[in-house]
């Protein structure tokens, strides 16, 4: 007879198509047939044929039967599987506030699944959707300009500096490129300073110094006036386009402001055009335009400290334009005989190489990997959660079987009850969306409140539609795993059920719970090494030698408006008066001002060319050293003592004047100290910086000191030299007091002004403030990611405790008869955490190759600790298993401790 | 009374259950469909339209033996009630009274 039955896919696919009542009447008839068939015909395969036939006419009967009218006779009409569903979603809006209201009821009384559900549901939807509006507004979108998408930073690499930092763009190489290029339909190059605005309000703004070609750069006329032009080349006055920004703070967006003058550090600037809103992409901390009355031709080659941006023709590519700008930077030389010294000194000793890349790249380079790692976090923690979501549902729908089948028998059927579990899915997914769309309106506002410093362009960021659509994708995606599971997991034979004879769990849907944990445990581990991580990062940066004692140390910023009639005499006097008036302040122990404080530093750079008289060939590899100039008392004020020789003093300022040539005193740090002069004491010896650097004498060494970053380190060579200079006109002045800002701010600033009314006292700040900040945004993504893998693991463990919980009151029987029977409680425990150690097994197998293959994400994230850290790995398995085996405990007790009497009673 | 009129399927459905009398069942009535009328539906679609007419009170249907032939299956027998004897005069006098006087018409002549 065997040979008589239908072929067995067709029949599998039929027997779930056909979830009616006559499901299997149909079945019956279709087999019988197949064997009367085969009988007449003569042939399997035409009865095969015929079979699959019927299979392939089925389904539209069957969504025509979901989808039409509900009712005969104002009887329910039934649905069930997933054609009933598509057909309940549109049917019986009665029957669904009835349900509705059933369902509500039962959440009210039971609030816990629901709650877990929305909670886990609204927050994992809700951040990996605003982590996407973030991705997309910050990294994706192109910028808010014409064409904005071909604009291009136009940098240069330093091939023999190992982090691969170089260059911006250098004036005799821009020039070079502008002359040369044929893709490039437009280029501008601009430097930038801080300046004051010396009538009206005296306020300090960023100004950049652009060559023409701004306009074509940014693509868009001017709002009024006109932008700056090559005629602004042969005038000797100064103009000035403002950004939108100011001219609205500063002018109210006065039409009329054509043709004003501005004065900018007591020049008089005339205001010739107002940039568009839009402009402020390009650069966004110009306040104003001044293009410089000079062309950039008339300047020698210069060092790569410009700022240049170009316009990609349409249609070319960026690395297209990279084997252009190659191919001009070789032969920059023979073609401007003018630079070939410095192109060759560029190109040899350095190895410049040009590398434009696109403006967007340039602007959120600082986030980039910090966005995407979150993203990733986010989604991770939605599909630990979701994973999460299914098996909770799942051992729901399990455990409250009986209820259905009761509510079967009193009426419902199978349908009604599939129509329920739809409805309540609907309910909580519905939640779940309003929570996350809430949750993702209300994290977006306040973003750009929180990280307006941190997240370049996060005043752009907003809930649009594809943020909203994804959004309610996400959820409902849950709503289909939270209606599936249950719906697929509905005993078929409801009668056993009450009888209490079904075993709940088919191997493949147990098989399909197990693969769920272990994904979850997986997933956490992978967050659980991301915050490890981040956590071994922070702690090194916080745990870092910054070289001088923070305790009660103060920094502030004076900037004097640049006047013609300076000297250096007055700058002394000026410097050395102002340094005395601090330190009589009670309270003020000492007082200094350098160039470049810690933590605050823009400093300068520059080549070693001669060592103790000799001068260096050209072969050698000649020092690149930074210094910053300081005034007296720096080392005391910062508690550095020197190692060697002594510090500087006011005796030893150089004045115009004095000698044929500069000699200088300085004090170099330990990491200069040992390059510039290995094997010998330095004090006393000699060195040279650039070709018309002045002589220096080494003065003393003290001990390195971090200048940069947190994360730079002292890594740098470091040179610190002492000159009151006429050109100078900004200080970072460093304060030693034992008294709280507040008090110190106002007596500083009367007796600055004291001095000379006109130079604003800004940003005082203590070092304890400065170094937060410098770690702010460490700081943020520690507590994103700690707070990810604690997320993740406090889900896995509610996943892990409700799955085993379950399995062990299924199995409730089978182990009360064994304890009955004697068995020991400990082999019975085992038979529980036997489980959880193959799941945790498994969850860490997939957890650390997922870790680790994501390292290349966390390498520029992670400070001072390896992104294949074994520690952090190590410490992140034990993490999970302890989570998993601790949620595991407790159903494990339970099972040795089965009732054989309540077994037997169920029976 | 019958809220909705019989659909043509429905129509023929009954049709069948009159002639197959005790021996109607799922196959059967459609295979007496098909080989009277040459309309192949799918054993399913003659189910779904059964599970109507029974849902209507227009059949009954009680359920029989279980044999290896049908894996086991129980099969499912279809009666016509006189509801559905009633539906049944009442569509054929419908389409009766429809035709009343057209015999003959000229847009009904065969080609």
């Amino acid at each position: 007879m065997s040979s008589r039955q239908p072929p067995r896919l067709a029949e599998w696919l039929l027997q779930h198509l056909l979830r009616m009542p006559d499901g299997e009447h149909i079945l019956g008839d279709l087999r019988e047939e197949y064997a009367a068939y085969v009988e007449r015909e003569d042939s399997r395969l035409a009865a095969d044929l015929w079979y699959w036939r019927q299979l392939g006419t089925s389904i539209p009967s069957l969504l025509a039967r979901a989808l039409r009218g509900p009712r005969i006779r104002g009887r329910a009409y039934e649905f069930s599987g997933a054609v009933g569903f598509i057909g309940s979603i549109v049917a019986a809006p009665l029957d669904r506030i009835q349900d509705a209201k059933l369902i509500l009821r039962d959440f009210v009384r039971r609030p816990i699944f629901p709650l877990l559900v929305v909670l886990t549901l609204g927050v994992g939807v809700g951040v990996t959707a605003t982590t996407f509006a973030v991705t997309n507004s910050v990294l994706l979108r192109p910028l808010p300009l014409p064409e904005g998408e071909n604009l291009v930073f136009l940098r240069h690499l330093r091939l023999t500096d190992p982090s691969g930092q170089g260059g911006r763009m250098a004036p005799g190489a821009f020039v070079h490129y502008r002359d040369g290029s044929r893709l490039l339909e437009a280029m501008v190059a601009f430097s930038t300073e801080e300046v004051h605005v010396t009538d009206g309000t005296p306020m300090a703004i960023r100004i950049g110094y652009p060559t023409p070609g701004l306009g074509e750069v940014v693509g868009l006329p001017p709002v009024v006036g006109r932008w700056n032009s090559t005629e602004d080349l042969t005038t000797e006055r100064w103009v000035a386009v403002l950004s939108h920004a100011f001219w609205v703070t500063r002018y109210g967006g006065d039409r009329s402001v054509i043709g004003s003058v501005l004065h900018l550090d007591e020049e008089a600037v005339e205001i010739i055009g107002v940039a568009p809103p839009e402009a402020a992409s390009l650069e966004p901390e110009v306040q104003v335009w001044v293009p410089r009355p000079r062309p950039l031709d008339e300047q020698g080659f210069g060092g790569f400290g410009l700022n240049a941006i170009g316009r990609l023709r349409s249609g070319a590519t960026l690395q297209e334009l990279d084997v252009e700008l190659s191919t001009l930077w070789a032969t920059l030389g023979e073609a401007l005989p003018r630079y070939e010294r410095s192109w060759r000194y560029w190109n040899e000793t350095f190895q410049v190489r040009p590398a434009p890349r696109y403006l967007l790249t340039e602007r959120v380079r600082a986030v980039r990997d910090w966005i995407w790692l979150l993203l990733v976090s986010a989604a991770v923690v939605f599909l630990v959660g979701l994973s999460n979501v299914g098996t909770l549902s799942l051992v729901r729908s399990l455990d409250r079987g009986t209820d259905m089948a009761v509510r079967a028998a009193m009426g419902g059927g199978r349908p009604a009850l599939t129509r329920l579990l739809a409805t309540e899915a609907l309910l909580l997914g519905g939640a779940s969306a309003g929570l996350a769309l809430l949750l993702t309106w209300t994290l977006l506002r306040g973003l750009p409140v929180v990280a307006v410093e941190l997240i370049p362009r996060v005043q752009d960021v907003s809930l649009d539609a594809t943020t909203m659509a994804l959004t309610l994708g996400l959820a409902g995606i849950a709503v289909f795993v939270l209606v599936l599971i249950p719906s697929v997991r509905l005993p078929r034979d409801l009668a056993a059920v009450l009888r209490g004879s079904a075993q709940g769990g088919s191997p493949v849907l147990r098989r399909f719970q197990t693969g769920l944990l272990v994904l979850q445990l997986g997933l956490a581990a992978v967050l659980v090494v991301f915050g490890g991580l981040m956590g071994r990062s922070f702690w090194s940066l916080r745990s870092v030698d910054l070289g001088f004692s923070t305790e009660g140390l103060y920094t502030f910023q004076l900037r004097f408006p640049t006047r013609d009639d300076d000297d250096a005499e007055d700058k002394y006097a000026f410097f050395r008066g102002l340094q005395e008036r601090i330190r009589a302040i009670p309270g003020v122990s000492a007082v200094s001002a350098s160039e470049c404080v810690p933590l605050r530093c823009g400093l300068g750079q520059g080549v070693v060319v001669e060592i103790d008289g000799r001068w260096l060939e050209e072969e050698e590899v000649e020092p690149i050293i930074t210094s910053s100039m300081i005034i007296p008392g720096y080392f005391e004020t910062l508690g550095v003592s020197t190692t060697r020789g002594r510090d500087v003093g006011w005796d030893d300022a150089w004045l115009p004047g004095v000698g044929e040539e500069w000699v200088m005193h300085t004090v170099l740090n330990e990491k200069a100290a040992t390059e510039l002069f290995p094997d010998v004491d330095p004090v006393g010896r000699h060195y040279r910086v650039g070709a018309n650097g002045g002589r220096t004498t080494v003065a003393g060494v003290v001990p390195d000191v971090l200048l940069d970053g947190l994360s730079i380190g002292p890594q740098r060579s470091g040179l610190i030299r002492y000159l009151p200079d006429p050109r100078f006109d900004g200080m970072q002045w460093v304060v030693r007091s034992d008294l709280p800002a507040q008090v110190l701010l106002p007596a500083i600033r009367e007796v600055v002004w004291e001095t000379d009314p006109a130079v604003p006292v800004e940003g005082l700040a203590d070092y304890h403030t400065l170094i937060a900040e410098a770690s702010r945004d460490r700081t943020l993504i520690l507590v994103l990611a700690l707070g990810g893998a604690g997320l993740a693991v406090a889900l896995g463990l509610v996943g892990v405790y409700g799955a085993l919980s379950h399995e062990v009151r299924r199995r409730g029987r089978e182990l009360g008869i064994r304890n009955a029977l004697g068995a020991d409680a400990r082999a019975l425990r085992a038979s529980v955490m036997n489980r959880v150690a193959m799941m945790v097994l498994a969850g860490l197998a997939i957890g650390i190759m997922l870790a680790a293959a994501s390292g290349r994400l966390l390498e520029s994230v992670v400070y001072g600790v390896g992104t294949h850290d074994p520690g952090t790995y190590l410490v992140a398995a034990v993490v999970v298993a302890l989570v998993a085996f601790g949620a595991g405990f407790i159903p494990a007790v339970h099972a040795s401790r089965a009732d054989p009497m309540r077994a037997l009673r169920a029976e | 009374m019958v809220e909705s009129p019989l659909s043509g399927f429905e129509e023929l459905v009954l049709l069948a259950l009159v002639r197959l009398g005790e021996g109607a069942y799922g196959v059967a009535v459609h295979q007496e469909i098909e080989s009277r009328t040459g309309r192949s539906a799918s054993v399913t679609a003659t189910y779904v339209a059964l599970e109507r007419l029974e849902h209507a009170g227009l059949a009954v249907s009680w359920i029989g033996d279980a044999t290896p032939v049908r894996g086991g299956r129980a099969k499912k027998h279809f009666r016509l009630t006189s509801q559905g004897a009633l539906a049944l005069r009442e569509a054929r006098a419908e389409v009766d009274r429809m035709w009343e006087g057209l015999e003959g018409h000229p847009d009904l002549a065969p080609q």
